[in-house]
């Protein structure tokens, strides 16, 4: 009697020393590849200059936005030679941010409205105070670059002005 | 007498499933951290990199990082950002040693075949201030590259 419940107690094991093996191999390996500091990087392009003032023979319209930043505030202005300068007055904004990335969105909204109206625009041109820092230029490129899209619990991002041109406010600008 | 020798029957064996649970779940989180494609990435000491969303990946081409106090062309100090070196720097207007070393990379770099031709890598602290970011951005634009890809830490 005794011996018949002890046998039904015992069950049989799983030898997982040769799964440990194989484990304790793959982690010393893995842990040589493991990149825990991802980098990317953001294309940029110095001004150049134009070849001359003539419009282009495009049918569809292309808007270049001019960003000047400061730590404070952002000034949103718009250039075309196929526009009259009041539509493009007309697009002109001022953001204030102080600073914060989240108050970004406001810049992200009045950049899609351009898209949204001149889709072909691509072409954004950053500039920079003399005290602004890198992070905050970097801040402002995300902002600009593509815009979040939030549809039920999927967010996609969707390009605004890809094409950036780092440039810089000459002196008694702005 | 009975129990006794049943007690020497019985087999003492290491519990190792908790250990292999634990391994399970390093050997994931490992297998999502492999990315080969950030290998060639050295990033220069003293540079804490602007947190970005962008996407683009980084390919090998000539590097040029700002730290608070000098700017390294492929590893190599080239110019000191000290005060009396800010007055040019303000000027935005290229920096002649700056350009040299990267000439002189770039002429090193010209028969590798995966290097990315006419892109400088820069990777720049995050609190330099802009004036001196565009005065690098110049000097890599004297010295013939006018594409640049601005390293970012993605979020």
């Amino acid at each position: 009697m005794f011996d018949r419940v002890h046998q039904k107690k015992e069950v049989p094991e799983i030898n997982l020393i040769p799964v440990m093996n194989l484990f304790v191999t793959l982690i010393p390996f893995l842990l040589l590849g493991a990149a825990f500091y991802h980098v990317g990087v953001i294309p940029a392009s110095l001004p150049t200059a134009g070849g001359g003032g003539e419009a282009p023979e495009e049918v569809e319209v292309k808007v270049t936005v001019n960003l000047q930043l400061g730590n404070d505030e952002i000034q949103l202005t718009t250039e075309s030679p196929q526009l009259d300068p009041e539509k493009l007055a007309e697009m002109s904004a001022r953001i204030a941010w102080g600073g914060d990335p989240e108050k970004l969105d406001a810049l992200s909204a009045a950049l899609n409205r351009i898209k949204v109206q001149y889709q072909k625009s691509d072409t954004v041109v950053l500039l920079p105070e003399a005290n602004v820092e890198y992070q905050a230029v970097v801040q402002v490129l995300d902002a600009s670059r593509e815009l979040s899209v939030t549809e039920g619990s999927v967010t996609r991002k969707e390009p605004l002005f890809p094409v950036v041109v780092l440039s810089q406010m000459l002196e008694g600008e702005g | 007498m009975n129990i006794r020798r049943h007690m020497k029957k019985k087999k003492l064996t290491l519990q190792v499933t908790s250990l292999l649970d634990m391994f399970t779940i390093i050997l994931v989180f490992l297998m999502v951290s492999f990315q080969a494609e950030d290998q060639d990435f050295i990033l220069n000491p003293g540079v804490t990199l602007p947190a970005s969303d962008a996407k683009s990946p980084l390919k090998p081409a000539v590097n040029v990082a700002v730290t608070s106090d000098a700017v390294f062309v492929d590893g190599k100090q080239v110019f000191a950002l000290s005060e009396e070196n800010m007055t040019q720097i303000a000027q935005g207007v290229a920096i002649q040693p700056i350009a040299e070393a990267v000439e002189k990379v770039l002429e090193r770099l010209k028969n590798k075949e995966d290097i990315d031709e006419g892109v400088v890598v820069v990777q720049a602290d995050k609190a330099t201030p802009y004036p001196t970011l565009y005065a690098v951005l110049q000097s890599a634009s004297a010295a013939g590259l006018y594409r640049y890809r601005l390293v970012i830490e993605k979020e």
